[in-house]
């Protein structure tokens, strides 16, 4: 594994850790083999809820304290709705199959320090890190449903990296 | 929102070769088999539209020359994944057919790819299912790229 994707896989085990997510998932997301099943589908069900919650919190405190701006902000707002229906759907395919999503609210663990470029950047880090933990899982989930959901999700991450690597000026082709 | 959210896709199985007689009984092809049968097909629809793209400009050129590459990388992929899968190899790809150059076709014929894609994620899971994970990845990307040149010019 290079320098830059160990960080950057450093970095999602972080959020994922932070946003609560189990053992079983943790491995999961971290790459490592890890015993197939339910009970795993639905640690990493529920901690993909949290990383949702906190990528909801990053654009909501992004829009709301007027971080970004013009198109921007309506990218953001944008942004944010996708994620709310991310983990909304995630809530109800774990309820579907007799679990809890978990209570409590996950904020996002890190603010970005200066004006609206830094809020894009921390914006496209945390997509980096949502794009790169459901590729990681979704060669782990035993459920189709739940794969077919997370392949959803994912091209909407991938849309959202793209965007915000356009607004940077990142090369992308 | 210039990035549309893809919504639920239209059937992944309509129109698909994969039914054959087996025995004189026609029997449904197995699902991982009609999948990737599909990608091909919706492949060849995104290749001969960024070719009539590429013909567009330097911008256009270069896109055009990025999305054949790596959609050729992915078809020698799935021969590989088909194999490992046992199951029979794809039809060979065919010439791209010319069509003008038409932006908004383009895009459609590539959300119709990521819509397939994903769908194919669904069915073909555990380790083999990784090499689809990564092309949904890239198709994705490819779509966004489009997207974000038609709002640029409609701006």
């Amino acid at each position: 594994m290079t320098g830059a994707r160990r960080s950057r896989r450093d970095f999602v085990l972080a959020l994922a850790r932070l946003a609560g997510a189990a053992p079983a998932a943790l491995h999961v997301i971290g790459g490592a083999p890890a015993a197939a099943g339910e009970d795993a589908d639905m640690a990493i069900l529920y901690a993909a809820i949290g990383m949702e919650q906190q990528a909801i919190d990053l654009y909501e405190r992004g829009v709301d304290g007027g971080m970004f701006a013009g198109r921007y902000r309506d990218l953001a707002a944008a942004f944010r709705g996708d994620h709310v229906g991310h983990r909304d759907t995630q809530i109800q395919i774990a309820r579907e199959r007799g679990g809890r999503a978990p209570d409590e609210e996950r904020r996002y663990p890190y603010r970005p320090r200066g004006e609206a470029e830094a809020w894009i950047r921390e914006a496209l880090r945390m997509e980096l890190a949502a794009e790169d933990a459901y590729s990681t899982v979704l060669r782990r989930i035993d459920d189709a449903d739940q794969r077919l959901a997370a392949a959803y999700i994912l091209v909407d991450e991938v849309q959202h990296l793209t965007v915000w690597r356009e607004v940077l000026g990142v090369r992308l082709y | 929102m210039p990035v549309s959210t893809p919504g639920r896709p239209r059937s992944a199985s309509t129109g698909s070769p994969g039914s054959r007689a087996s025995g004189g009984v026609a029997q449904p092809p197995p699902p991982a088999r009609e999948a990737l049968d599909e990608l091909d097909q919706l492949e060849a629809d995104v290749i001969a539209e960024v070719a009539a793209i590429g013909s567009t400009g330097d911008e256009a050129r270069r896109l055009a020359g990025s999305v054949r590459e790596t959609l050729g990388r992915h078809r020698r992929d799935r021969s590989r994944l088909r194999r490992e899968l046992g199951l029979v190899p794809g039809l060979p790809a065919a010439a791209p057919e010319e069509r003008a150059p038409d932006l908004e076709a383009l895009r459609a014929a590539q959300e119709a790819l990521v819509f397939a894609t994903a769908e194919a994620v669904g069915r073909v899971g555990g380790a083999e299912g990784g090499v689809l994970v990564d092309q949904l990845r890239a198709v994705a990307a490819h779509l966004a790229v489009t997207e974000l040149w038609i709002e640029r010019e409609q701006r």
